[in-house]
């Protein structure tokens, strides 16, 4: 788009109203509520927590869309996003967690054939409980045939959720207006567990920015760990986790991974060596799901993502953080049959992480 | 504006309208949204509506001038009959939107569809009735009744996607179920000096519309244009409230135009 059509169109939208297409939300607001349609009892008192986060890409499986480079699908069909949850959801029930933390989960969105992911993943697993906070939401984006969406960051629970919240993170300073307009508005999604515990259990979620050139991403970052460190001093459990599209500190490799594609500048997050010590205040205020010694000694056994559905995992960028105590060895990455029991490959762009925490 | 302060504004002008009528034919200077058509010989451009032009005294064509480059149309409006404070026509449109909707087909900023839709020849063909009468000094009430049509090429979800955006969608409804009937009130007339308004509501009943059922589209327009001699500015609003497939949404815009009359 020229210059001056980007310029007619955002007089346009000024004159229009301040939000013709709906996509905006407030600082800070509540967050979508799901149950199940059938609730699964649940342990009243458990002694401890399985946590999983998972980036599910919107129930698209391994179809190559135009984003990544890799094809031009932008729409799926009804029958394929059924076919992607039914995989994704046989791989939440073989896991069984308590507490599951997703990332891209679409509720409304053209792309995925308007299946609301939040409200069938909990219809067809033991989890009974869920909030929602959309990190893009527009009645139309008008780009590359988007059209509707509504996709974010998903908890869902066996036990109930009480005070869900959507927090605002920064928005990119790298667009034009009319850009940002349409791009996503990324979020930390909080909800309290409720539980008989002696301090309340407090879950932060969050998927950071991917492809900000201007610190976005490293001000995600930072959001979400004052989240977690706010709550804890105030004497909290809490269990952070998502996708934050950053690798850990001491990775072997990063830059110049083989699965990325993109020629467009917009859509290139192949080099991380500026971001390098993002996480350090995460693991050394926290316990992770895979503890930073584990994964030094062996990077690719803990790596969770690639664009390419020919290739195997090749960075790690999802994670579970807690103050909680970790039971001994049980944080795990789900790469394959033989990591996790089912081949997690042909799921998502992204391979799910969990561990399984010790309530006080 | 919200929906329902349109309906009052529509309630307000058509109650003070009431009771005072004009002859029909003093009121042929510009074209609008009744049945009444230009004088032959009269043309009329729009800078961002339709131009039109009086072929005969009871004929007059009609096509955008910006939007016939991507999207190929003509249109007709027959002025039937008249009498004192009565008038009525109709008003048939002919679209070829092939060319439109690959125009749009495409990646990045525009992109309404995904690159790979293949857009089906087509053909819109539009027809209402219109009724129009003369309700107060220069005031003018009109009702239209129509139905829209879309024979194409045979297409698959895949090479033409539902096509929801805002004011597009019900206009392109045709294209996925075959007709759509609709029908308008318009309400115009001065209101002081060279001021005028018009103000118009139209509904699109949509049926068994792919992804969404059996739905409806409203829209709403209210316009102030103001009149010299040959020349007409405007300045309006359109509203649009329809069921899509992610649920109730209401969009307006807002409207600029100018109108030369050669």
């Amino acid at each position: 788009m020229s210059q001056s059509s980007a310029a007619a169109l955002l007089a346009w939208l000024a004159i229009a109203g301040c939000d013709p297409f709906h996509t905006g939300f407030d600082d800070v607001e509540g967050a979508q509520s799901y149950r199940a349609r059938t609730l699964t009892a649940a342990d009243d008192s458990p002694a401890t927590l399985l946590v999983m986060t998972y980036n599910i890409k919107f129930a698209g499986g391994r179809i190559d869309f135009f984003f990544d480079c890799h094809g031009d699908r932008v729409l799926m069909s009804k029958v394929e996003v059924t076919a992607h949850l039914n995989g994704l959801a046989e791989k939440i029930r073989q896991v069984n967690p308590d507490l599951l933390i997703l990332q891209e989960v679409d509720v409304n969105s053209k792309r995925s054939a308007h299946v609301d992911q939040m409200q069938w993943l909990l219809d067809h697993t033991d989890l009974n409980y869920g909030v929602y906070a959309s990190q893009w939401k527009a009645d139309f984006v008008p780009s590359d045939g988007i059209g509707a969406i509504d996709s974010g960051n998903g908890i869902l629970s066996k036990y109930p959720l009480s005070h869900a919240e959507r927090i605002a993170l920064p928005l990119r300073s790298d667009q034009s207006g009319l850009e940002r307009y349409f791009y996503l508005k990324r979020n930390v999604l909080t909800a309290r567990l409720v539980l008989a515990t002696p301090e309340p259990i407090t879950v932060v979620a969050t998927h950071s920015e991917a492809y900000a050139k201007d610190g976005t991403k490293q001000a995600h970052v930072e959001r979400f760990t004052r989240e977690l460190d706010r709550r804890s001093e105030q004497g909290q459990w809490v269990i952070g986790a998502g996708d934050l599209n950053t690798l850990p500190p001491g990775s072997e490799k990063q830059f110049d991974f083989p699965d990325s594609v993109c020629t467009d500048e917009d859509f290139v997050a192949d080099d991380y060596r500026s971001e390098s010590e993002l996480l350090v205040p995460l693991y050394e205020r926290y316990r992770s799901a895979i503890e930073l010694g584990e994964y030094k000694e062996d990077n690719t056994r803990h790596f969770t993502h690639t664009t390419d559905k020919n290739g195997f995992w090749n960075r790690k960028l999802d994670y579970i953080f807690t103050n909680l105590k970790v039971v001994d060895g049980s944080g795990q990455t789900h790469q394959d049959a033989a990591s996790g029991g089912l081949s997690t490959m042909p799921l998502s762009d992204h391979a799910p992480v969990s561990v399984e925490l010790e309530l006080p | 504006m919200k929906p329902c302060c349109i309906k009052a504004a529509f309630a307000v002008l058509l109650f003070s309208a009431v009771g005072y009528g004009q002859p029909l034919k003093e009121l042929r200077q510009w074209s609008g949204e009744h049945a009444l058509t230009l004088p032959r010989g009269e043309s009329e451009i729009g800078l961002f509506s339709q131009s039109r032009h009086g072929l005969t005294d009871r004929v007059e064509l009609g096509l955008h001038p910006l939007l016939f480059f991507v999207l190929p149309h003509a249109e007709i409006k027959v002025h039937a009959e008249h009498g004192w404070r009565w008038a009525w026509g109709c008003r048939a449109r002919l679209a070829y939107p092939t060319w439109f909707l690959k125009l749009v087909s495409r990646e990045g900023s525009g992109g309404l569809l995904p690159k790979t839709s293949r857009p089906p020849h087509a053909l819109q063909l539009e027809g209402d009735v219109i009724g129009t009468l003369s309700l107060g000094k220069r005031q003018l009430a009109s009702a239209f009744l129509g139905l829209a049509v879309a024979p194409h090429q045979s297409f698959t979800a895949d090479e033409l996607p539902l096509l929801d955006f805002p004011f597009l969608y019900p206009r392109f409804a045709p294209l996925y179920n075959g007709f759509v009937p609709r029908s308008t009130v318009a309400f115009e007339g001065p209101l002081f000096s060279g001021l005028h308004y018009m103000a118009s509501a139209r509904g699109y009943l949509m049926l068994e519309l792919v992804d969404v059922g059996t739905t409806y589209a409203l829209e709403q327009a209210l316009t102030l244009e103001y009149r010299f001699e040959r020349l007409a500015v405007s300045l309006g609003t359109r509203a649009s409230e329809a069921e899509y497939p992610v649920g109730f949404r209401f969009h307006y815009l807002p409207y600029f135009g100018v109108r030369v009359r050669l």
